[in-house]
């Protein structure tokens, strides 16, 4: 079920009303039957999968409380993490690996005899796997207490608002949620609903329409110029923030309509004036994630500098493989890798030549051309992302550098042409809808917005949500694509 | 929980009678105008066209058939149904339509060809020439049959069947106000002042062995049962194969089968088969801007050629009873 289908629209009342109707003691049972019934409506059989890894990581848990003896509960958390990374293994990286041993084999002149498997990615099997190995972890660390009630345990896995992609929650955050008991409040609800009016504008607004034009670039790049190349790649940037901070953003506006907090996924990322500064701005759950539980468990910054830049490299080329079972999305994560240890590295002698030339003494022209750079180094990256193949990635990164060429032939003749099939309008649509989107971000650069919101009288906050509602309704691109995070 | 489901109600109710009548607006604007999408659709539903001939097929009727022609040669009310990229089944609803709202005409002139005669509808081309007419059952069976994800806050929730459809909004605005587009079309008909194209080219490159196209049996029925229908109601139909270029012949891998069917049906019901493929306009580019399509000077020494056909087939017809352009 998508959050941006008619589906779920009546899904959504018809659980939030139940879930106030009903005394608090039964309320985890109808949030974790609904939470079944919204996976199973993609495809009911793999949520025999997500059963299989509840039921090893909530025994797991409470063994890992009960045993005092070190090595013991280690070996429970190895199991663990074993049931869970197994099940990533054969479902999501087993083809994969078995295509690379083929390519290999065929290299040395062999057959490889392993037979494919024939089977589907369960939809958000990463997400919901790494959430319950969060669980065990912490369990194991003693930060969070084993939980003792099943249902709620399966909740924590499976709740419905953030199953399928994240925010990939903690324990911690989680758990005591369930037990407590919530009263309707209007604030939280007005809130609750207001981030998911946001969330679907970015969805079937800016990301949807956006994907329209990328689309067509991407599926057939050899047909289109170095120009409309350029723009697309710019504009999937855009697409997959609003694509992916959309789904986030209903998915925390719905919880918080139910008086549950889920954490924050995005803040701002394209602001970002560096790349690390990106990544903490970008899909934060699994940025901490894997600072929890990778970078620090590798040393952390208590290593030697050449050690540290190792281990960065090592998260992000993790951070691309948890993405996708597929090169594309390897190189993805190792070039954001590069970018770090390169940004590290070079950090004084960079600073030193803006300091030389002048730059650190024009602070909104120096933060200014470090936005340009950082959001240019993230798009590029994710043409490896957003391409149907390598050989298209890399011919599309080839042709970049044809953009100066382009336009200066533009500026000859007086004319603008982006290269794009696309009418006029529709362009200057997709322009305006980020130009509106990134508008709303800059007006949050020092205060949240629905803060400022709140205090404004009630025309005014009414007028927005009457423009937003009716340009989901009628400027909303409903071809019930798919949030571009499900695949993962 | 009482405070938020009242102000909720009041938020959504409040722009109810705004949205109601703007959705009145653009759809009364939209059947009154001539454009291109509409002016064809206004005729039908409006009982306009009540013609003695009518030419039904594609995009490779309406950009071939000149009604002016027709009329003048023929001394009869003649007009030009064709519609872009439809199939039969498509061209078959909106004649039932059109029977329900005008008499039925004494002639038709059926374009047939390789990929839209023996074919089903797979799609819903320019949908945005249904949208005015969505409260129309038949023609929402139609629209829903196609494009199987459309519910019904499509037909009833205002202005939402126009989402995303800015030109066609502003259409139905500017034409309720009496501002609308001018017409293009002549009863149906325009010539193309084109010249060839790179569609061709780009055709081959894409499936450089051709392609084969489907006979589907449903659709096949589906032309019997117009042509019953027709020979029940003393309709005669004359079939016509329009020309196109000849090098496109080679890429239709199962010209002849298509073309023996078609045959086939000429000869089960006695009807006037007239095939075009080869006639002398076949071979030169000047005439088309695309394989499949004569531009103006084409289609009117084609409509010259037809007209000389079809005179021993039809009759002395009384002069025309008139048309809305």
């Amino acid at each position: 079920m998508l959050f941006n289908s008619i589906e779920f629209i009546v899904f959504f009342i018809a659980v939030t009303g139940l879930y106030f109707l009903l005394p608090h003691k039964y309320r985890w049972s109808l949030l974790l039957t609904a939470s079944c019934f919204f996976y199973m409506f993609f495809k009911p059989v793999y949520i025999l999968i997500l059963g299989f890894t509840i039921v090893i990581d909530y025994f797991a848990g409470i063994m890992l409380e009960n045993q005092t003896d070190q090595k013991k509960k280690k070996q429970f958390l190895i199991m663990s993490l074993v049931a869970n990374i197994g099940v990533l293994a054969v479902f999501k990286y087993f083809n994969f690996l078995n295509d690379n041993i083929t390519g290999i084999a065929q290299f040395f002149g062999y057959k490889n005899q392993i037979p494919y498997l024939n089977i589907l990615l369960p939809i958000g099997l990463s997400f919901h796997t790494f959430q319950a190995m969060s669980y065990t972890i912490e369990v194991y660390r003693g930060h969070q207490k084993a939980e003792r009630h099943f249902g709620i345990y399966s909740l924590y896995v499976m709740f419905y608002p953030q199953l399928v992609a994240g925010p990939i929650e903690r324990p911690q955050n989680m758990l005591h949620q369930f037990h407590e008991e919530k009263f309707f409040n209007y604030h939280d609800t007005v809130t609750g609903l207001r981030l998911m009016l946001w969330g679907m504008f970015k969805k079937v607004v800016i990301a949807d329409r956006l994907a329209v034009v990328t689309d067509m670039v991407f599926n057939d790049p050899y047909n289109h110029s170095a120009v409309s190349i350029a723009i697309c790649s710019a504009f999937f940037a855009f697409q997959i923030f609003c694509d992916f901070s959309g789904y986030s953003d209903i998915a925390i506006g719905s919880a918080r309509i139910m008086g549950i907090k889920l954490m924050r996924n995005f803040d701002r990322p394209h602001s970002a004036l560096s790349i690390s500064e990106f990544w903490s701005r970008w899909h934060i759950s699994l940025s901490t994630w894997f600072k929890d539980y990778l970078y620090i468990p590798l040393g952390g910054n208590r290593v030697p500098p050449v050690r540290r830049q190792f281990n960065l490299f090592i998260v992000f080329f993790m951070s691309g493989l948890w993405h996708g079972a597929d090169w594309r999305f390897i190189i993805w994560g190792s070039l954001h890798g590069v970018y770090l240890v390169f940004a590290n590295l070079t950090k004084d002698i960079r600073y030193r030549i803006r300091q030389v030339i002048g730059l650190t003494r024009l602070k909104w022209l120096d933060n200014s051309i470090q936005r340009t750079i950082t959001f240019s180094l993230v798009a590029i990256a994710l043409i490896f992302f957003r391409s149907n193949h390598l050989r298209d990635a890399t011919y599309m990164i080839g042709r970049l550098p044809d953009v100066f060429g382009e336009i200066g032939g533009m500026i000859r003749k007086g004319a603008f042409n982006s290269g794009l099939h696309l009418e006029s309008y529709k362009l200057a649509m997709c322009v305006l809808a980020i130009g509106l989107m990134e508008a709303v971000h800059f007006m949050q650069r020092d205060k949240a917005i629905s803060v400022v919101f709140d205090q404004q009288p009630r025309y005014l906050r009414w007028g927005v949500y009457y423009v937003t509602v009716f340009a989901i309704i009628y400027l909303g691109v409903f071809t019930n694509r798919e949030f571009i995070y499900f695949q993962f | 929980m009482k405070r938020f489901i009242t102000r909720l109600l009041i938020f959504c109710l409040a722009p109810m009678a705004g949205l109601l009548a703007l959705g009145y607006v653009v759809d009364a604007g939209l059947h009154k105008s001539r454009h291109f999408y509409y002016a064809e659709w206004n005729d039908l539903y409006d009982g306009k066209i009540n013609a003695d001939l009518i030419i039904q097929g594609t995009s490779r009727a309406w950009v071939h058939f000149s009604p002016q022609m027709l009329d003048s040669a023929f001394g009869i009310n003649s007009y030009n149904l064709g519609m872009d990229a439809a199939p039969f089944d498509m061209q078959y609803e909106r004649f039932k339509i059109y029977l329900r709202h005008n008499k039925k005409p004494k002639y038709i002139l059926q374009e047939v060809g390789f990929n839209t005669t023996l074919m089903r509808s797979k799609s819903l081309p320019l949908f945005q020439q249904f949208l005015p007419y969505l409260h129309d059952t038949a023609l929402w069976r139609v629209y829903k049959n196609l494009y199987p994800k459309v519910t019904l806050v499509e037909r009833y929730f205002p202005l939402y069947k126009y989402n995303n459809q800015l030109p066609v909004l502003k259409e139905g605005i500017w034409s309720y106000m009496g501002k609308g587009r001018a017409p293009v079309k002549y009863k149906g008909y325009l010539g193309q002042e084109k010249q060839w194209d790179s569609s061709f080219g780009n055709m081959v490159r894409s499936n450089p062995e051709g392609i084969r196209w489907a006979v589907e049996p449903s659709a096949v029925a589906l032309y019997r049962e117009f042509l019953d229908y027709c020979k029940a109601n003393d309709i005669k139909v004359i079939m016509v194969y329009t020309p196109f270029y000849y090098e496109l012949d080679r890429y239709i891998l199962n010209h002849a089968e298509v073309k023996k069917v078609l045959e086939g049906f000429a000869t089960e019901y006695n009807l006037p088969y007239l095939d075009y493929t080869h006639c002398y306009l076949d071979s030169s580019k000047q005439y088309y801007y695309n394989s499949q399509h004569l531009n103006k000077e084409g289609s009117v020494r084609f409509t010259k050629m037809l007209i000389e056909d079809l005179k021993p087939l039809i009759a002395a017809m009384p002069p025309a009873t008139g048309n809305s352009n």
